[in-house]
């Protein structure tokens, strides 16, 4: 166990170095500097830029070197001292405004993951063992919907009806338009989930061990716990991984609808006014979370599912 | 030598049934016949690819035309009879408008007017526009009966007067042509590399699989949106609307490649393929004809299935704005005029193109799904 | 359903008693599948009791209905499937009256209670029937704790007692094991420890060997014998192999579509059948140790589909005594034949008129012997068609994230073998000795990774290695040396045509074109496989199993090959369809002039077919030499020891002959065992070499080779002497 997660472990580098290097070269995508887009803005607005300041810049980040200085001198900044940069629309230092938006994205992704759960569990279990009943054909029909529907759609609709009926004000962020982001960013990820456990579900109730354990003269429901659900619930682990970026990328749509103080809003400004060094670092550190997550439901899997454990340890 | 004795019996097959003598295409297309929910699906979806390739015609206008005089008209219902006269005066027609300016707000409301008719006319005149490139005509399915009188809105109109439903068909076209030619693109680098993958082995084999897990890793969502934002503003529509193709592609291959590796490696161990290798097909034969027809029913399923995610994600990057920009017409575009709630709760027309994406989303999802339950019976 | 008051005694209308010495009695049993084509009477009117202490096989081909039947004892039969009629009467204790349990709610709590606590059911895959979630202990404990009121502790004493009994070795460790670090045999043997978990009064075995070697079906066998002799408990045992139903029945059940056809005493099922079904079958099984070539009987034509099943006697269309105007319409009614037997056939209806056709005519069709008995001698030539020298194949094990090699599968390891032109040589072994693999090395389907396979081209000229060639190099040997897969529904694609299909070692490589030359080639291909030439256009999806093992052949034979590679070609038939197929392969042998290199791990079937046999072990040969000396004297311990597993289709050698029993599972190819690779296992093993010292291939006798220290000094007892004991 301890070797597999060692393993698992240094897998992660080389893929973070990667994600690193594709990141850097989003920053690097749009034409023209940063400080050349810093001078123009601050000259269109009368001021005049000290040279040496700027020239002091243009060491610090390596501007006009080789891709790979610039890439050294921004990344070891990081490691070394989490300086990702300075952002020129806010003209504050990078790693302050994740600072502030941080914990509250995190507070959100937590509370859509258990929302998530919380629907899919019991509605996916009752789909799969009443296949083809009523229930089971509303579960499936909202699903698909909540698959279909994009989620600044269906925040639109929801806000709108906040809106309409009970007058809320849509200006500030406030419980009511966060319960509704919670809502809206789990839909998609409770339809998909009710559909994969459906699915996994009914194929592990075909198993020939769930006939073997019913001979045995085990409980259905006791069974049904036991055996195949455990099986099943594998992708409720998975979720772990992909959540986050999957969440700020939802947050980034749906919070230009609902005013929400997170990252999201704050990666899709940076994107509309090309804010490179906020954007690439936003991605950066979203990725870096994925591979996270991404490397704790492995463990976890592994944890629960012996066959993964005990196979991959050879 | 002797005659060696069939054994009698062995080929008294039962009279052949239908299923017995088909081609499995046949097969194919009796499995999918009884998915009801998935022929609904192909009907819509049919629907959407017709409405897509003569939008010209049967959107009442082009999708710029504007009337400034009619900002968020409300919607108009089409009318057949006239019973507001003496008796039953037949014939397509639309109420005219009332339109009202707030003396405080300076804001424009409209009422309908019952007392007022504009007369409608299929096959009506309206703008010109050249049919498949080939003609020019001015004939549109739908449209006012004098092309220089009052204007319709069926389905309301928005911020600068313009149709609603002449930019939804419009839209449909753009928005439709974003999620095949993405998965056409995503498809083509799916299967060449997964392919390779799958048949090579080795090698190879880790080196792409490698790539494609690394690819998997990274968050879709940001790096759409980071790849889309790096989009020179100065693009004109069509590079910009080929580049966001590629960036949606870019994503998309991944899961393409894996499956068609995934299907290619359990085939490449089936028997019938080792058979072929020994009846002395060539490795280009048992790829052409033994591996990949046996491959296509499964791909076009999972084709289907790939484009409502590539039409979502054009719907999201173009209404935040970093997708297509107007002057081109897709769902999302016309879904950025609806972001305002405060607009929404007055003009909530502006909400309908949202309805077109969940109906094809949700079309082409049932006949995806019908698809690989036919294509493959045993399997979920 | 019905909810019949029970009393102590009940007779059924067909006569069935539920005496005090029955403990499971079915009575008219029909179990239905409701499906969108229709309704498939999978059980239709089956009857038969199990005696207390007893067992019973119910022995069929698939599609019998023998496992629906079985699983509708305990109610475990899956949706659209249901007890439409009939009663199962359970009466676990002589003292209380007896209770129907297609009477019971399969959901409820009494049936519940039954299960694997009154009835203990194993199931055919071991493996699958565990769950890998759990430890084996877990999963044991459970089945203890439902239905005996036990503290954990006391509950895991119990269990770890209870590996003991079904011989799991290091008990105390394999409890905490999960299913999939156990080999078949070991997870089986914990089945029956979780089925016996409760001493229940009848163990339901459904094909608990059939997915198992020989040598591990021998002793699983053994084991639930040995737990039947010391609970005394009654065992239904559904199979299809006869072999298996002459070692372990007491009673025999013969079933055909749904429906019970005969029933009796194993002797007098196996000695004096009566029903046609019954005879045909027993004829069409080669038996081990007979040495008997001549052709097989065979049963026309093959099983219907149970959804179209025949009107009237369920077999009157392969029945070759079918008495036309009564068979095809008119059911036959059971009859008794006193002592217990039962058989439905009109033929043993006492009213009916005697008919101009012996009361009891044998069914199986008539041997129609080529104009000779045994093949005339082939020209064995001096030289051989095909000598393997040195043959390896290693497959790497990889690890890691970028496929590093971590060691090497030696599937075939150092393998010398002679085919001479016109014999047949059988390969056989347990599986995962790395027979197909030596099968698909010569057929070059895999890249050996070293030593040398000779061809020799009969017309002349110097012998090629074929393992050098390349594929292009490859092309002309390719319609030289062909193969019959074992697979008959993978091997053939479903997207072609049997024209297509067949021809495609026909076509120019260039054109791709096949023209009426081929097509006519193909249809006389497909009249000399015994199918209709007409069905040429029709897909591989149309055909059952044995056609398609047909059409396979045809594919083989149509390049006019020298030698044919037959990798288990008859494993997944049926015993009555198998017996066609392997006649078909014997004629084919003759008219053709063919060579065959028959890969099997059925030895009745290959000392039926072979002239010569090699047996392989671990990647190695071991034995090898002609099937009479090899059947009658093995000079290997392996190969005594597969040769006692056989089991037998006669009851009456059943306790006779040595029983050798192999320990342990096999050694991970990985990492053979040093010294002599069998030495793990070997009942013969001297500490003096045997771990140390590898043994080589030698001549023992001239022509018999093995690979064992003492081959020359070990008397090893082979299959055939136990017939000079019983005569015929
Ligand atoms: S009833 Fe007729 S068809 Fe059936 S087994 Fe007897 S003789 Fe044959
Ligand atoms: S060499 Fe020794 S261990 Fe090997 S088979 Fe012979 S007696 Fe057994």
């Amino acid at each position: 166990m301890l070797s597999f997660l060692g393993r698992r472990a240094l897998y992660m580098i080389p893929t973070v170095f990667l994600i690193s290097v594709v990141s850097f070269a989003i920053i690097q995508l749009p034409p023209g500097d940063y400080l050349t887009a810093l001078v123009t803005r601050l000259e269109a607005q009368g001021e005049t830029v000290d040279q040496t300041q700027l020239e002091g810049l243009r060491s610090r980040y390596g501007l006009g070197e080789a891709f790979h200085v610039q890439y050294w001198k921004w990344i070891s900044g990081i490691v070394a001292d989490l300086d990702f940069g300075q952002s020129f629309e806010w003209n504050r230092p990078v790693a302050d405004l994740l600072a502030d938006r941080l914990p509250l994205t995190i507070a959100l992704a937590g509370a859509t993951v258990l929302f998530t759960w919380l629907m899919a569990f019991p509605i996916g279990i009752y789909s799969a063992v009443k296949q083809y009943s009523v229930g089971d054909y509303v579960a499936t029909t909202l699903g698909f919907l909540g698959l279909a529907m994009p989620n600044f759609l269906l925040a639109l609709l929801l806000m709108w009806i906040a809106f309409s009926t009970f007058g809320l004000s849509v200006g500030r962020p406030n419980p009511v338009t966060f319960a509704i982001a919670i809502g809206v960013l789990g839909t998609a990820g409770t339809a998909g989930l009710i559909r994969i456990l459906r699915a996994n579900l009914l194929d592990e109730l075909r198993k020939p061990y769930v006939v073997a354990a019913r001979a045995q003269g085990l409980p259905e429901r006791r069974l049904l716990v036991k055996y195949p659900l455990r099986v099943a619930m594998n992708p409720f682990f998975s979720t772990v991984g992909w959540l986050l970026p999957s969440l700020v990328g939802g947050e980034v749509i749906v919070a230009t609808v609902i005013n929400l103080n997170t990252v999201g809003p704050l990666l899709l400004s940076a994107l509309q006014s090309q804010d490179m060094y906020l954007a690439g670092s936003i991605i950066l550190i979203l990725s870096v979370l994925t591979v996270i997550g991404t490397l704790i439901s492995d463990v976890a899997l592994a944890w629960l599912d012996p066959r993964v454990r005990l196979r991959t340890g050879r | 030598m002797t005659q060696p004795t069939p054994e009698p019996g062995a080929t008294v097959a039962a009279e052949p049934r239908a299923t017995s003598v088909a081609p499995p295409r046949k097969l194919l297309w009796w499995r999918f016949r009884k998915h009801r929910l998935a022929m609904a699906g192909l009907v819509v979806t049919g629907l959407f690819c017709f409405v897509a390739v003569f939008a010209d015609f049967l959107a009442p206008y082009d999708s710029g035309h504007f009337n400034a005089d009619y900002t968020y008209a409300p919607p108009q219902a089409l009318k057949v009879v006239d019973t507001s006269g003496d008796g039953w005066d037949w014939g397509l027609y639309v109420n005219g408008y009332l339109s009202e300016r707030d003396p405080d707000t300076l804001e424009q409301t409209f009422t309908v007017d019952e007392s007022t008719r504009i007369p409608v006319r299929l096959f009506a005149r309206g703008p010109s526009y050249e049919l498949f490139g080939l003609f020019e005509t001015d004939i549109h399915l739908i449209g006012p009966a004098d092309p220089d009188g009052q204007p319709m809105y069926l389905l309301g109109a928005d911020r600068l007067g313009r149709d609603l439903v002449s930019r939804i068909v419009h839209g449909t076209r753009v928005s439709m042509s974003v999620g095949l030619v993405g998965v056409a693109v995503a498809f083509v680098l799916g299967i060449v590399l997964g392919g390779v993958s799958g048949y090579v082995g080795g090698r190879t084999d880790t080196v792409i699989q490698r790539m494609v897990e690394f690819f998997m890793s990274l968050p879709t969502l940001p790096l759409w949106l980071g790849l889309a934002a790096a989009i020179p503003r100065d693009w004109g529509p069509l590079t910009r609307y080929f580049a966001i193709t590629v960036v949606l592609s870019f994503v998309a291959w991944t899961g393409l490649a894996r499956e068609v590796r995934g299907r290619f490696l359990s085939l490449r161990e089936e028997d019938f393929v080792t058979a072929a290798l020994l009846d002395g097909v060539g490795r280009a034969g048992i790829i052409f004809r033994h591996i990949l027809p046996s491959l296509t029913s499964h791909l076009i399923a999972t084709l289907t299935l790939s484009i409502p995610a590539m039409i979502l994600a054009e719907t999201a990057l173009s209404f935040l704005g970093l997708g297509l920009q107007p002057p081109v017409v897709s769902w999302g575009v016309l879904l950025q005029e609806a972001q305002q709630i405060r607009v929404i709760s007055s003009a909530p027309w502006l909400l309908l193109p949202g309805l077109a994406v969940v109906s094809v989303v949700l079309a082409l999802n049932f006949l995806g799904d019908g698809l690989r339950d036919a294509a493959d019976p045993y399997r979920r | 359903m019905t909810s019949q008051t029970n009393d102590a005694r009940v007779a059924a209308p067909t006569g069935l008693e539920v005496g005090e010495s029955v403990v499971l009695a079915i009575d008219d049993l029909r179990t239905h599948f409701r499906t969108e084509q229709g309704v498939v009477r999978a059980v239709d009117g089956v009857s038969l009791t199990v005696p207390r202490g007893k067992t019973v096989c119910v022995v069929g081909e698939s599609g019998c209905g023998k496992s629906v039947t079985a699983r509708s004892v305990l109610g475990l039969v899956d949706p659209p499937g249901r007890i439409e009629a009939g009663h199962i009467w359970w009466r676990p204790d002589p003292g209380t009256a007896p209770l129907d349990l297609a009477g019971l709610d399969p959901r409820g709590e009494p049936i519940r209670n039954i299960r694997g606590n009154q009835i203990g059911m194993v199931f055919q895959e071991p493996m699958a029937s565990l769950s890998p979630m759990y430890t084996i202990g877990n999963q044991l404990t459970q089945a203890i704790r439902l239905h005996v009121n036990l503290s954990a502790k006391e509950a895991r004493e119990r269990a770890i007692a209870q590996l003991v009994r079904v011989g799991i070795p290091q008990p105390e460790r394999r409890f905490d094991a999960y299913p999939f670090q156990l080999s078949g045999g070991m997870c089986q043997r914990a089945m029956i420890a979780i089925a016996l978990a409760c001493d229940p009064a009848l163990l339901i075995a459904d094909e608990p060997t059939t997915a198992l070697d020989v040598t591990t079906q021998a002793r699983i066998l053994d084991l639930i014998r040995e737990l039947q002799d010391e609970t005394g408990m009654a065992v239904m045992f559904i199979t299809h192999d006869l072999g298996v139903v002459a070692e372990m029945a007491d009673e025999v059940v013969v079933m055909y579509l749904g429906t019970v056809v005969e029933r009796g005493t194993v002797t007098d099922i196996f000695e004096r059948p009566r029903h046609p079904y019954t005879q045909a079958l027993l004829e069409s099984v080669p038996a081990i140790g007979r040495g008997d070539r001549a052709r097989l009987r065979t049963i026309a034509g093959m099983v219907p589909h149970p959804d179209d099943r025949p009107t009237g006697c369920p077999f009157h269309t392969r029945c070759r005594s079918a008495m036309p105007g009564l068979c095809d319409v008119t059911p036959p009614a059971a009859h008794d034949l006193g002592d217990g037997r039962v058989a439905a056939c009109h033929l043993l209806d006492p009213d009916l008129p005697p008919s101009p056709t012996p009361a009891v005519a044998p069914v199986a069709i008539e041997i129609t012997e080529p104009d000779h008995a045994v093949p005339p001698d082939p020209q064995i030539g001096d030289q051989p068609l095909l000598s393997v020298r040195q043959l390896r194949m290693h497959f790497p094990v990889t690890k890691g994230m970028f496929g590093r090699v971590a060691g090497h599968v030696r599937a075939v390891d150092d393998v010398d073998l002679d085919i001479h032109p016109g014999e047949t040589l059988g390969l056989v072994g347990e599986s995962g000795c790395g027979k197909t693999t030596l099968g698909r090395c010569i057929a070059r389907a895999l890249d050996p990774t070293g030593g040398q396979i000779h061809y020799q081209d009969p017309a002349g000229g110097r012998p090629v290695d074929l393992a050098r060639l390349t594929n292009t190099q490859l092309h002309p040997y390719r319609r030289e040396i062909r193969v019959i897969f074992q697979d008959p529904f993978g091997s053939l694609n479903p997207r072609k045509t049997l024209l297509q299909i067949i021809a495609e070692p026909l076509r120019n490589r260039w054109s791709g074109r096949a023209d009426s030359a081929i097509e006519d080639q193909v249809a006389e291909m497909l009249r000399r496989v015994g199918l209709r030439p007409e069905y040429m256009r029709r897909y591989p999806h149309a055909f059952s199993g044995g056609e398609r093992q047909r059409v396979n052949i045809a594919r083989a034979l149509i390049t006019n090959p020298r030698l044919v590679i037959a990798d288990e070609a008859v494993s997944a038939l049926d015993v009555s369809v198998r017996a066609q197929i392997l006649n078909l392969l014997r004629d084919l042998q003759d008219e053709y002039r063919l060579t065959y290199l028959f890969i099997s791990h059925d030895l009745s079937v290959v000392e039926h077919l072979c002239d010569r046999v090699a047996v392989m072990y671990l990647g190695k040969i071991v034995e090898q030499t002609d099937t009479g000396a090899l059947y009658a004297g093995p000079r290997h311990p392996y190969t005594e020891a597969l040769l006692s597993a056989v089991p037998r289709p006669d009851p009456r050698l059943r306790d006779t002959g040595a029983r050798i029993r192999l320990g342990d599972d096999l050694p991970d190819p990985a990492d053979p065992p040093p010294g002599c690779p069998f030495h793990t296992r070997c009942p013969h093993r001297r500490l003096t070499r045997c771990d140390t010292e590898a043994p080589r291939l030698q001549d023992v006798t001239a022509g018999h080779a093995a690979s064992c220290h003492y081959a020359g000094e070990l008397a090893l007892a082979g299959a055939a002497h136990t017939r000079g004991e019983h005569g015929a």
